[in-house]
């Protein structure tokens, strides 16, 4: 089963690695994409948009604890990849193929250190995404577009495989769940006294 | 081998979101955290400080393509960074408009009408530091930032 997915996982990279050099704006777009600021801190301006969103005070609320959720969701999503990468260090497809590391792999990104499995960056767009989701199903459904567009770099950049891709996103999104029905009701009192301290010094 | 320096992140982040700030106190009328009381003037330098922010960490002597080919700020040092500019921008953005408004823009407003403000939303009609006045004063109690027509 293991070998299966591995397979199916090299082939995918091996098929989307033909693009690269192509077409020099999709390699642009695609170093843009993959960037490690770029998104991450888009994403981040987005959650400070929404911090301020609404026309009431009762939507207002609710954007703000979707951003308190996209934020705990990051946090604690990014606690499982370290542990999880911990466990099993799986390799980069640049690892597996170094055929890929010079002309794909250095063209559009850099070889990265930290296990494949799951990719923190999929893990981390998602988290953001689902966490939001939790709360305010319009701009959750927003913040996927750079969600899917990042790890969708990486895979172009034969940095992951699609299964990393694929564990990120589940872990991601799990987390959110995670966060939403359990973590911040058994913490609703010092989430609330959190809004309140920010609400009176008026920058909630 | 140059990398990405906590210094140009902080810079990038501080820039965008002092833009970004000025953007939302525009669209949704904080006018205790304006620095420019004229809408369309506002959005464009927001939209331009935030496009700059992102051309000179990105484009300028093309450091997509140099300086971000390795690991500069890693990903917890860039979330450390990342919140306490955010907190920096903010404060200096409040410092900024309410500076403002005690010595440029005297005049206080009403809204207009019965309204529940709570929070930064009661930035609509009063400078920070006349919102913390207040929230300290404890005159707010249950009718925060509650404004009647003038």
């Amino acid at each position: 089963m293991l070998g299966l997915v591995i397979e199916t996982d090299q082939s995918i990279v091996l098929w989307i690695s033909h693009l690269v050099g192509k077409s020099a704006i999709l390699d642009r777009i695609m170093i843009v994409l993959a960037n490690d600021y770029f998104l991450p801190v888009t994403i981040s301006l987005i959650l400070l948009y929404i911090w301020y969103m609404g026309r009431d005070y009762t939507e207002r609320q609710k954007n703000q604890m979707a951003v308190v959720s996209g934020a705990i969701t990051i946090g604690i999503a990014m606690g499982f990849v370290l542990v999880t990468n911990g466990i099993w260090r799986h390799p980069h497809p640049f690892q597996d193929m170094p055929q890929l590391l010079d002309p794909v792999t250095n063209h559009i990104f850099y070889p990265i250190h930290d296990p494949s499995f799951p990719s923190n960056s999929s893990c981390l767009t998602f988290a953001a995404a689902a966490g939001v989701w939790q709360f305010n199903r319009k701009w959750g459904y927003i913040l996927l577009i750079p969600a899917i567009l990042m790890p969708l770099a990486k895979v172009y950049a034969a940095v992951y495989y699609p299964s990393d891709i694929i564990g990120g996103v589940i872990l991601g999104i799990l987390t959110s769940y995670f966060a939403a029905k359990i973590f911040m009701p058994a913490l609703h009192v010092p989430v609330a006294i959190g809004v309140w301290f920010l609400r009176t010094l008026r920058v909630g | 081998m140059e990398i990405v320096r906590a210094w140009q992140y902080f810079v990038f982040v501080f820039i965008a979101v002092m833009g970004m700030l000025q953007l939302i106190a525009t669209c949704h009328q904080l006018k205790g955290m304006l620095f420019i009381r004229n809408k369309p003037i506002t959005v464009i330098l927001s939209i331009a400080a935030i496009v700059f922010a992102f051309w000179w960490f990105f484009f300028r002597d093309s450091r997509i393509d140099t300086v971000m080919r390795s690991t500069g700020v890693e990903g917890a040092q860039q979330f450390t960074v990342f919140c306490w500019t955010t907190f920096t921008a903010l404060v200096v953005t409040l410092i900024i408009s309410s500076l403002l408004h005690m010595f440029v823009y005297r005049r206080r407003e009403g809204t207009g009408q019965e309204e529940r403000l709570e929070g930064a939303y009661q930035l609509r009609y009063v400078s920070w530091f006349e919102a913390l006045r207040e929230a300290f004063k404890g005159r707010n109690g249950s009718h925060a930032g509650t404004r009647h027509r003038d």
